[in-house]
């Protein structure tokens, strides 16, 4: 028998595969001592809170080792019952707060004894209790990577979407959430890691991992029940999470009956209501360039006043876009635009008793969004969250999450037809075929009303999601624990869309043949996972170790029917149609999975940490079905040391930490595929790779915690990343009559630096204020890249040495010496014009060199050109650069990366006020405007209008018709995309003393009311609506997507 | 107590052991949505399927796509166009500028997209042809035949097609081993054309053995007997053997007699598929013909006046020619030719073009760009999509033949071939071998302004008859006849993503440099004639 590597894989995978649960099996097994029958007491008492004095809810009180406790009602009482009689010491936890472990009491059999519990308040987030990444919970001071956590309290202005209340709150984190309600929220932590594939982090909520085979599987995040989210920024922290945690996780808890005190029932209320309106708008010329007479009328070449409808455009070079139309001017954008309603409306019961706790909510969401009469998005949510606990060492957790949502879909071109309407186009006017907003209102018919597109279309989408997982911990003893989780995720997807017969559309001016077409897309997917947990103290020295094995399985199905021509009009049937189609698809991925780890720290001040982890996937090729990943990381809390000097810094940690993970393949890149065609054709696609392996990702971290006298708190942190085996398509020569194969090829790096402050600045019974300042500065390349490079997205350029949201295209000369050899020998007939541009002039009479001044038709320049060798040059048109080839050079044009970017948070509570506003901010990156570019093709730009400047310096539409360049991308229409926006902004008002006593009647125990802004303001040079654009972190180009807008509503709680 | 303990222990003891057996989980999964190698060709009847569906592969890059029908068509000046799309500008720039051939540039499709369709067909048809060589035998002997028969067709035209759009290409046929192929060769256009043509003659004779028809809604989309396709393929083979002409010199040097041949065995009616939504289409026809508003026809490409304007008796385009580049203006044209004016007046629709006083392109990108006539032959809204798409027309092949003629010496027989269309189609008087009447009106003049040669009158007929049937032979006629603007790159080169796979230098065509089309001499006539030179 021949040893090969593949052997030894082989063997590793077998040994794991029987290993891990075969260690588990055994200390199952072990026998089990029995907690000692002995006398019970009683223990009861009060919690309050260190600081104010204030008795202190919902705190989880427990008895060391015994694991029997109870929760603090509403004064902060509680009472444990069945207490094993002797000395026991308690514990105290509850969110928000310091872990409180207390000194040993004598509990007497048949007794009861009263211990009253001062808990200090988590000024600080790095003082928290952290889970992910971890194998158990863990202080945040302690933890040997960064964490970064949100809790409610840092979350008083609900976020339309989950994973949006990140935004300027946790350092090294961008979110880009998409303009229209409902469509899910793009989010990348730290560098980017992949090329071509997503670089979205895993999410799980509740236990269940978050399928994402489908496009905005964030959009059926509920917001209102969060309790904490915890995210882990990349493959130094996240090893746990193996082949998919390359680009970080984000783990998500929501709220449930262990919140409230032990024997009580809360119910809460909650109801939003406000407006969504549009921040930012298009500047659009508001004069023309047709021939008219003094008085403004339009009139023929020959003079004569002719009607709108026959106008015509000055001879050309002479259309300065100057002349104020006769008739009435619109704003399209004014237009277009309508401000929507938006309400949250929730609904939650909660019940703890001993054994038993539960957590019941329903949630009602609805966004008109900013678009007139088009776009609405309503969302219902109902969560149950079940935890029992039938014996002390036992204990069964229950989540279980449905949502259903509705949303009226804007066709793609919607925001490209509204560009090219004409100022002086009524898009309100009704069409004569009985649509209650005109087809065709401009004249030159550029593009088609968008109101009467939307008006005459019925795109509708419905989204279902069911969640639920089923998580149990048996603790045989102490100091082992073992944990099972099974969860399932299901989402449900429909788009039906109808165009009845006789509307209008391109290619059928006249009225169209119908069409319709229904997609249905379901997936479902089961995770599951089982470990055993070993925690042992030796002296100092306290050991974790965890074994755990894991499963994955996920189906993706989808089918769409479509028809047109429909026999009879009005019915929605495909039945009706006489041309029909049909496809569908079927995804099938199963994965399985192993860790270990070991961990412990000496005396809590030297900490160490390590995982392997073993997974295989069915997306991997059949060559490359397991790999490998680890993690190794240490912190070291100086300040623990007896020989630190600055007792007000309680907290100094030095922190290291180093991981791989990974990124999966797509389902069918292993595959060598043909393609069908309608009709049963069939045809070559992609060259299969039975090699493919997944994205690798090394990571590491370095890091500084510090904590100022428990009320200052930073956090420094540098990670450098690199990530090998990018999944790559590669084109192959065309004889192979495959097109392409994926393949593992190039290599991206990237780092980040970033802090995190905190300050409990004032904290007082009656006022306290929290600042947080973060701030990052990330950057990233492609270091290695042995093909072909490659153009992606329009401006996107994939090579060795070049970034992933560097923008590449055409650049306009700026420089004299960009020209190409042959006119730079007549280099003095061009001049740089007003705009930094350099364009040709000519030489006057007296051979010196004309001014781009004069250009008017009556001076002759506009309209006349010259031949340079084989380039020709218009006067004052921009000039391309060219290559040492003669064509036009493609080279780097900006960059989206911003400087770097910073929010703060400020929390203020004063009296019965509490005040949150968050500003956050991006400094430099850059976006391109395909937009504006796009409104200079038809001179609809702002900047094409001529009014006030000084006739010298006026330039007719072809100008920038030439700056269009063709929608190619140029550096013309890369901007400044900076900006400092007022993100979120909450004023709430508690209700006491005689208001609150109008409510009490009716059971009422706390009222609030709020007044919420989202979005408010946003400071920017950007041109576009937004400067916070794009479909993904890396490709930042404005190409008329739904636009963010600003929100504003009033709430009110009530809790009973 | 114990009891419950050891239920707990089983709990938590179950989804461990159910981990622990699903551990061994097989993790291969097949993909049930698209077939690979094996399952594409198990089957005898797959070898069919991958013939049949080819020409479906072939046609969009065949002249009835975006690409590379737009750039062919008006860097050929048949259509005249102030959009960017497709690589219209940038081919259709004057002076004219070299192909942009980088990998990154974003309008490569005009290269990428006939490379890659051609070879994706040549592929197909190659790994049917394989099998059949290796005895797979499609149901019977006369279904294996024609899907032999067939297969050699779309290898020939395929492989011919490569060689009259780019400089050179790779000869890939069921016999090359592809996982073998280290450094791979380019052959001349010359060689390609030359395959090309043997391989529609294997289609010939293999046909020729046979006996099979072709139904309407597959293969050729056309119905046919075995005869009418071996028709079919000569005229085809007429096609490669005249277009392939890079120069003036090129194509006088063509064998004519061997193409009268071809003609003559060639179609006797259009050949023209059928169109069906979603299968097969023609979008070069639909954004030629498209009609976004009524009264606003046409917004996307029209006919140019260097292809229509010689049927103008108004003046307008001689002076048009006249005119400076920069100064050039749309211009109402008077004409006896029905095609381009109704009988109503100069703003009356022809039929194949209208008139619609409207300027849709801009003037930085050149007022002589702008034409007030737009296209009608072919229908506005959705008749690309269903219904017959002419491809090859009996007419192409009769002025094919007529062009033979003359070269050879033969004029007057070439006479009624031009006469057909011109007198049906036109409604103009016919030509004689001293060309159309010498009258007021004649159609088509010369740029001097006096009445055209029978030498003209074929160019002409030729040009209007092929205006909109598919996007790239005006672009194939012009570079043989020296009718292309100086610069004009006479042919593609290699896509620059194909050079760089392959690891082979970045080189182009045009702008003057190499592979350009010299100054266009267009009134020279191959031999002695009336109203010549």
């Amino acid at each position: 028998m021949v040893y090969t590597p593949h052997d030894a894989r082989t063997r590793l995978t077998a040994l794991a595969r029987l290993g891990v649960p075969l260690v588990a099996t055994l200390l199952l097994l072990t026998p089990i001592t029995p907690l000692a029958a002995q006398g019970t007491g009683r223990i009861t008492g009060t919690v309050t809170d260190s600081s104010t004095g204030r008795v202190v809810s919902d705190v989880q009180v427990t008895v060391a080792g015994v694991r029997v406790g109870a929760t603090t009602d509403s004064r902060g009482r509680y009472a444990i019952v069945g207490v094993p009689a002797g000395p026991r010491r308690l514990e105290a936890r509850r969110i928000g707060y310091v872990p409180f472990s207390g000194r040993t009491v004598d509990v007497p059999a048949g007794g009861a004894i009263t211990v009253d519990i001062q808990l200090r308040e988590v000024a600080l987030t790095l003082q928290a209790v952290v889970t992910t990444g971890l194998v158990d919970p863990t202080s945040g001071t302690r933890v040997p990577f960064t964490v970064g956590r949100l809790e409610a309290t840092n979350m008083a202005v609900p976020a339309t979407n989950a994973l949006e209340a990140f935004q300027g709150k946790v350092a090294g984190v961008t979110v880009v959430p998409m303009g229209q309600p409902g469509s899910g929220t793009n989010i990348q932590l730290r560098s980017p890691t992949s090329i071509n594939k997503g670089n979205s982090p895993l999410v799980v909520v509740d236990g269940v991992i978050q399928s994402q085979a489908f496009t905005g599987s964030s959009a059926d995040l509920e917001s209102m029940d969060i309790e904490s989210i915890e995210v882990v920024k990349g493959a130094a922290a996240a090893s746990m999470y193996g082949s998919r945690a390359a680009s970080g996780v984000i783990q998500i808890r929501t709220r449930r009956g262990t919140g409230i005190g032990t024997g009580t029932t809360r119910w809460s209320l909650r109801s939003e209501m406000g407006v969504n309106s549009l921040g930012g708008k298009l500047g659009w010329a508001r004069k023309h360039h047709y021939q008219t007479n003094a008085n403004g009328e339009y009139i023929n070449a020959s003079g004569v006043v002719v009607p709108r409808a026959q106008r015509i455009a000055r001879p050309a070079y002479q259309r300065f876009q100057d002349v104020t139309y006769a008739d009435k001017v619109y704003d399209p954008v004014e237009m277009f635009f309508d401000p929507g309603q938006f309400s949250k409306n929730a609904i939650s019961i909660a019940q703890n008793n001993l054994r038993t706790n539960w957590f019941l909510s329903f949630v009602n969401s609805s966004e008109d969004g900013v678009v007139l009469g088009k776009g609405r998005f309503n969302q219902n949510d109902v969560r149950f969250n079940l935890d029992h606990q039938p014996l002390d060492n036992l204990k069964f957790s229950f989540s279980a999450y449905h949502s259903r949502s509705a949303r009226q879909e804007l066709y793609d071109d919607t925001f490209f037809d509204l560009i090219n309407q004409a100022p002086d186009a009524n898009l309100l006017t009704p069409d004569a075929d009985g649509t209650p907003y005109i087809y065709q209102p401009d004249i030159e018919g550029r593009e088609e009303n968008p109101l009467y597109v939307l008006s005459t279309e019925d795109r509708q989408r419905n989204r279902a999601r069911t969640q639920g997982s089923v998580g149990s911990r048996y603790t045989p003893f102490t100091w082992l624990t073992f944990d099972a989780n099974v969860s399932y995720d299901r989402s449900d997807r429909r788009l039906n869309y109808f165009l009845d017969q006789g509307k209008k559309t391109e290619g059928y001016a006249l009225g169209g043949l119908g069409e319709i077409s229904q997609f249905a897309g379901t997936t479902n997917t089961i995770n599951a996972e089982a470990s055993a947990n070993v925690l042992r103290k030796f002296g100092e020295i306290t050991m974790r170790s965890t074994a755990r094995a894991l499963l994955e399985s996920e189906k993706n199905e989808l089918t769409t029917a479509r028809g047109q021509d429909f026999a009879v009009p009005a019915v929605r049937s495909l039945d009706n149609t006489k041309t029909r189609f049909v496809e569908s698809s079927v995804e099938q991925v199963k994965a399985s999975g192993y860790f270990v780890t070991l961990g412990g720290d000496y005396a809590g001040k030297y900490i160490a940490d390590g995982l392997v982890r073993r997974d295989g996937s069915s997306l991997f090729g059949a060559n490359e079905r397991w790999n490998t990943y680890y993690r190794v990381s240490g912190a070291w809390r100086v300040a623990q040391e007896s020989w630190w000097k600055w007792g007000s810094i309680n907290e100094f940690k030095l922190r290291a930490s180093q991981g791989t993970a990974g990124g999966r393949p797509g389902f069918n890149d292993q595959y060598e595929t043909y393609t069908f065609s309608t009709a049963g054709g069939v045809s070559k696609q992609n060259l299969g790779n039975k090699n493919l392996r997944p994205e690798h990702s090394t990571e590491t971290e370095l890091g500084i915690d510090a904590i100022v006298k428990d009320r200052y708190s930073v956090q420094l942190s540098y990670a450098k990343v690199k990530t090998i085996d990018q999944l790559i398509q590669i084109p192959l020569a065309g004889f192979f009559g495959y097109g392409q194969q994926w393949q593992n090829a190039g290599t991206v790096e990237g780092n980040t630096i970033e802090g995190t402050l905190e300050a409990q600045l004032i904290k007082r019974p009656t006022l306290s204020w929290k600042a947080g300042l973060v701030a990052d500065r990330s950057r990233n390349k492609v270091t290695e890249f042995d093909r072909s490079c490659f153009s992606t997205q329009v401006i996107g350029y994939r090579c060795a040495g070049v970034g992933l949201s560097e923008m590449y295209g055409f650049q306009f000369l700026h420089d004299k010496k960009y020209l190409p050899a042959d006119a730079q020998l007549r280099e003095n007939e061009f001049v740089m014009n007003d705009e930094g541009l350099l364009v040709w002039v000519g030489l006057d009479a007296s051979g010196a060199p004309n001014q781009y001044t004069k250009g008017e038709v009556a001076t002759g320049g506009w309209g006349t050109s010259t031949t340079i060798g084989t380039g020709s040059y218009g006067w004052g048109m921009p000039i391309v650069r060219k290559d040492a080839t003669g064509s036009s050079a493609v080279i780097r044009i900006g960059d989206g990366t911003p400087k770097f970017k910073w929010g703060i948070t400020n929390s203020v509570s004063w009296r019965n006020f509490d005040v949150f506003a968050l500003i956050d901010a991006a400094v430099g990156g850059q976006v391109y405007n395909r937009i504006n570019q796009r409104m200079y093709q038809w001179a609809k730009s702002r900047d094409v209008d001529q009014t006030g400047k000084p006739q010298e310096l006026k330039k007719p539409i072809e100008y920038y018709i030439a700056l269009y360049a063709a929608n190619d991308p140029t550096d013309y229409f890369v901007e400044d995309a900076g900006y400092v926006k007022l993100r979120e902004v909450s004023l709430k008002y508690r209700l006491t003393g005689r208001m609150l006593g109008y409510v009490q009647p009716f059971g009422a125990q706390g009222v609030a009311i709020s007044v919420i802004g989202r979005n408010l303001y946003t400071s920017t040079k950007y041109k576009g609506y937004d400067p916070e654009v794009g479909t993904n972190t890396l490709t930042r180009i404005d190409a008329f997507e739904y636009p963010r807008y600003r929100t504003i509503t009033g709430s009110i709680d009530i809790t009973f | 107590m114990l009891t419950t303990q050891k239920h707990s222990r089983l709990v938590a003891l179950l989804p461990i052991l159910a981990l622990a057996l699903s551990s061994c989980q097989d993790l291969v999964v097949t993909n049930p949505n698209l077939p690979d190698a094996l399952r594409a060709t198990q089957q005898p009847t797959a070898a069919e399927t991958f013939v049949a569906s080819s020409f479906r592969t072939w046609w969009p890059v065949g002249g009835h796509d975006d690409y590379p029908s737009w750039a062919f068509s008006t860097m050929a000046m048949e259509v005249t166009s102030g959009f960017a799309d497709f690589g219209q500008l940038e081919t259709s720039a004057i002076p004219r500028t070299a192909w942009n051939n980088s990998p990154v540039n974003a309008r490569n499709q005009v290269t990428e997209g006939p490379w890659y369709g051609m070879y994706r067909t040549i592929s197909s048809v190659n790994d049917a042809l394989a099998a059949i060589d290796r005895g797979v035998i499609v149901v019977d002997t006369s279904r294996t035949m024609r899907t032999k028969a067939v297969g050699k067709f779309m290898q020939g035209i395929s492989h011919g097609y490569l060689g009259l759009y780019f400089n050179q290409a790779f000869i890939v046929d069921e016999r090359a081993r592809l996982d073998t192929i280290k450094d791979p060769q380019f052959q001349t256009y010359k060689e390609l054309t030359a395959v090309g043509i043997s391989q529609l003659d294997s289609a010939i004779a293999i046909a020729n053995r046979s006996s099979f028809t072709l139904p309407l809604d597959s293969w050729l989309y056309t119905a046919m007997t075995k005869d009418q396709f071996v028709r079919l393929a000569n005229s085809f083979a007429a096609r490669l053997m005249v277009y392939s002409a890079r120069t003036r010199a090129e194509r006088a040097a063509v064998n004519w007699t061997e193409v009268i041949r071809r003609v003559d065995a060639g179609v006797t009616t259009d050949f023209a598929p059928v169109a069906q939504i979603d299968v097969l289409w023609d979008d070069w026809k639909r954004l030629v013909a498209r009609l976004r508003t009524v009264g606003r026809p046409s917004d996307f490409g029209r006919p140019a006046y260097d292809l229509i304007g010689p049927a103008d008796s108004s003046g307008g385009y001689l002076n048009w020619r006249a005119t400076p580049l920069t100064s050039r203006a749309a211009f109402q044209m008077k004409t006896k030719d029905r095609r381009i004016q109704g009988t109503g007046g100069p703003a009356t629709p022809g039929s194949y073009v209208g008139y619609n006083l409207n300027n849709i392109f801009t003037a930085s990108r050149g007022t002589w760009r702008y034409s007030w006539y737009y296209y009608l032959r072919n229908g506005t809204a959705e008749t690309w999509q269903n219904g017959p798409q002419l491809e090859l027309p009996v007419s192409e092949m009769d002025l094919l033949k007529a062009e033979g003629l003359i070269r050879l010496g033969r004029a007057a027989e070439a006479v009624p071939l031009i006469n057909k269309t011109r007198e049906a189609n036109g409604k103009l008087p016919p030509v004689t071998v001293a060309g159309p009447p010498d009258e007021p009106g004649c159609v088509p003049r010369k740029f001097n302004g006096q009445c055209g040669s029978l030498w003209d009158a074929l160019r002409y007929e030729k040009g209007i008859e092929g205006l909109g049937v598919t996007g790239v032979i005006a672009f194939l006629d012009a570079r043989g006849w020296q009718t292309l603007i100086e610069g004009t790159p006479i042919h593609l080169p290699v896509p620059g993503r194909e050079l760089a796979v392959l690891r082979r230098p970045l080189y182009t065509f045009g702008g003057g440099g190499e592979g350009s089309a010299p100054v266009p001499s267009a009134e020279t006539c191959p031999i002695a004639l009336a109203r010549c030179p």
